[in-house]
């Protein structure tokens, strides 16, 4: 038997990403340097920069982080 | 001693139905058990931090609302306060039963299979007269519907049912193999896994939901948090021990043979979980686990080589179940595509939006999308 019982329709790089980023002991252990929006009356010319940033920079945290965490060696 | 653990009290053999997937009346001596068993397992495990007491039977309410107005008194004096039972409800309407249930706050668990039961199960009227009896004496209790070939297209249809009859609480369990049923066909897998979609869309985009137990449990579990089924725990062996009438000791009800020896055989409740048979089942489980590795399985880490009575019953302990791989795997699939569509903006259910908030779960699309 192989792991034929997988959906076909299934992505599993898209489930390991979605499984990496929500841990909860994952998300708690990890710091990602990026804007809160909890500001009031910001600048809309701030508030572009700081969006623009954190797209940016989380995707690429995120991205290394997955790449640097040993995830494919813990479900392989 | 142990931490916590879940007494399965299989009280009596005997039974008011004869469902058509029922996996005990093949086995069934039509015997009760005697008082002085049901003390001498309370003592066992009475020093245990937490013990979880679920009266079982077959149906345990045949032995009558006295036996428990005794026994859960006696359970009290030794500590054990958090107790269950799992009954088909045909007789909790009666006015003892409600009585009775009203004072003693025991949790209680319903076997109703909405549409189906009447075909699956029989006394659809009696279980759905009590179901409103409970609800109107605002006694809580939740129900557990059987999920099998005959229904594993129409869960939505379920869910439907559960609310008009005044469910609140409701958890839906596959199909166990037995004498007189079958696995979910694999074949069938895929409709499974379109049937738990639409399920999750419908629950998510309702107002005023029920409560599943198999989205609101497995959700934060698949993301680190809590813990699901016995079924995906794969430590049953380690927390749960079921007495049958005779006094043997099996892991849980579904166990007719591999006993751990009788109670009788035993001093302490640390000895049957250190022996033989459970230190078997670990080793049993080490190696599913082993071959769910070498098989590639990207959720081998939430199913824990499955349950150990279905790769018994598939032919071998020591192996994953194939029916068992099909029906989780279609399960989390069905579950990982609601939760993909929906974001906290577009759920209508607050159940549902409480969990996203509390465990913050993002979809694939929102990681892509900063700052949302």
């Amino acid at each position: 038997m192989g792991a034929d019982f997988i959906p076909e329709d299934f992505d599993i790089n898209k489930w390991r990403l979605f499984k990496k980023f929500n841990n909860r002991e994952e998300r708690n252990a990890r710091h990602i340097d990026a804007w809160f929006f909890d500001q009031p009356n910001m600048p809309k010319e701030e508030w572009e920069r700081r969006l623009q940033y954190n797209k940016e920079r989380l995707i690429k945290d995120t991205l290394e982080q997955i790449a640097n965490s040993g995830l494919f060696e813990d479900e392989e | 001693m142990s931490e916590a653990i879940k007494v399965l009290f299989r009280v009596t053999d005997r039974c008011n139905l004869n469902c058509r997937y029922c996996f005990a009346r093949e086995y069934s001596q039509g015997k009760d058990a005697p008082k002085e068993l049901v003390l001498k397992t309370a003592d066992m495990v009475k020093g245990a931090e937490h013990v979880i007491w679920i009266w079982h039977g077959a149906e345990p309410t045949v032995c009558g609302v006295d036996f428990y107005k005794q026994m859960n008194e006696e359970l009290r004096e030794r500590g054990i306060s958090d107790i269950s039972m799992q009954s088909n409800g045909v007789v909790l309407w009666h006015r003892d039963w409600l009585d009775f249930l009203k004072q003693d706050k025991m949790n209680i668990s319903i076997s109703y299979d909405g549409r189906c039961q009447d075909v699956m199960r029989g006394h659809k009227v009696d279980v759905e007269r009590s179901i409103g009896a409970l609800a109107e004496a605002h006694i809580g209790f939740g129900v557990i519907t059987v999920i099998g070939e005959h229904n594993v297209k129409d869960l939505c249809g379920l869910y439907d049912d559960m609310k008009t009859a005044g469910v609140k609480y409701w958890q839906f369990n596959t199909i166990f193999p037995s004498p007189r049923s079958s696995f979910i066909p694999t074949n069938m897998a895929r409709d499974y896994q379109h049937s738990v979609f639409e399920l999750f869309c419908k629950w998510a985009e309702d107002p005023e939901p029920i409560s599943i137990r198999n989205f609101e449990e497995f959700i934060p579990y698949m993301v680190g948090a809590g813990h699901y089924f016995c079924t995906f725990s794969g430590s049953c062996h380690e927390e749960y021990i079921s007495v049958t009438t005779d006094g043997d000791i099996a892991v849980c009800d579904r166990w007719f043979d591999h006993y751990a020896g009788n109670i009788n055989d035993f001093s302490s409740i640390d000895e049957v979980f250190s022996s033989p048979w459970r230190l078997q089942m670990a080793e049993a489980k080490r190696q599913r686990i082993e071959r769910c590795k070498q098989l590639g399985c990207p959720f081998t880490d939430l199913c824990q080589g499955g349950c150990p009575r279905n790769a018994l019953d598939s032919g071998d302990i020591n192996m994953p179940s194939k029916e068992d791989c099909y029906e989780r795997a279609s399960f989390i699939a069905g579950v990982v595509k609601g939760v993909e569509r929906y974001e906290p903006s577009n759920i209508s259910n607050p159940i549902l939006a409480s969990i996203y908030a509390r465990y913050g779960i993002r979809n694939t699309r929102m990681v892509g999308r900063i700052g949302v």
